[in-house]
């Protein structure tokens, strides 16, 4: 990753560290593994969605409908720029923090 | 932030990517896709035995396998980011379809000069049976470059 350090207080959450986390790695992921892979239930998933969403940083396409209705979760560029500069500041804080250390 | 806290998330991220690297490697290739992928290598093979305007039956082919792509998409729960599918992981599936097209290849052109009735169709068969025995084996080989990273 080599996107310019900034700090990211949307991602830094823990909950919301672990989706942005999930979806870096993906082009697109279901909303169901998202879920089960956290452990947490639909509504409190749909809440942080809407809060990524809202910032630009996840992209939501529903499709099908009734039993055969999916929801894809996609990391947008801004999202995907903002996981890589966080990830890199988090590096730089332990870099600093060793060129620090005696 | 402290440097404990930034190696806890460092270490949170890297686990939430194997995470999604495990859950693509889990995925299988249904049945169906394979016996409608070798339906179609078949149907197109006998077509050009059976008929000259080969086009057409490459447009139905072409056609068939861009609609299997539908359902299969819906049978992933996730898909790997592109930069997760370098060559270094997917080349197996790569040289699989290469493979399968030089066996039929191969066998139109040595059943040809032999003079065998229907040389196409017996190479088509050899074509969907090297595909659906290869691939079982060439997605392992993927599947085990996705769970180590490579």
């Amino acid at each position: 990753m080599s996107a310019a350090p900034r700090f990211d207080e949307l991602i830094h959450a823990p909950t919301r560290l672990s989706i942005v986390a999930l979806l870096a790695a993906s082009d697109w992921a279901d909303f169901t593994f998202v879920r089960d892979s956290l452990g947490i239930s639909d509504s409190a998933l749909s809440k942080q969605i809407s809060t990524l969403d809202d910032a630009g940083y996840v992209t939501v396409r529903k499709t099908g409908a009734g039993r055969t209705r999916r929801t894809h979760l996609r990391l947008s560029p801004r999202g995907r720029r903002a996981f890589g500069g966080h990830a890199a500041a988090l590096q730089q804080i332990i870099a600093d923090a060793a060129a620090l250390a005696p | 932030m402290d440097i404990d806290g930034a190696r806890e998330e460092l270490a949170e991220i890297g686990a939430r990517q194997a995470q999604a690297a495990a859950e693509a490697a889990r995925w299988r290739w249904p049945w169906w896709y394979v016996a409608g992928t070798t339906a179609l290598m078949l149907a197109v093979s006998v077509a050009l035995d059976l008929d000259h305007d080969a086009a057409l039956f490459t447009v139905a082919y072409c056609c068939g396998v861009a609609l299997l792509q539908v359902p299969l998409r819906a049978s992933m729960r996730v898909r790997l980011h592109r930069s997760r599918y370098t060559l270094r992981t997917n080349w197996p599936l790569g040289a699989l379809l290469i493979a399968v097209a030089a066996v039929y290849a191969l066998a139109r052109v040595v059943l040809g000069a032999a003079g065998a009735p229907l040389p196409s169709t017996i190479a088509g068969v050899l074509m969907a049976g090297a595909y659906a025995a290869g691939l079982p084996a060439a997605h392992q080989m993927t599947t085990r470059r996705l769970r180590a990273g490579r």
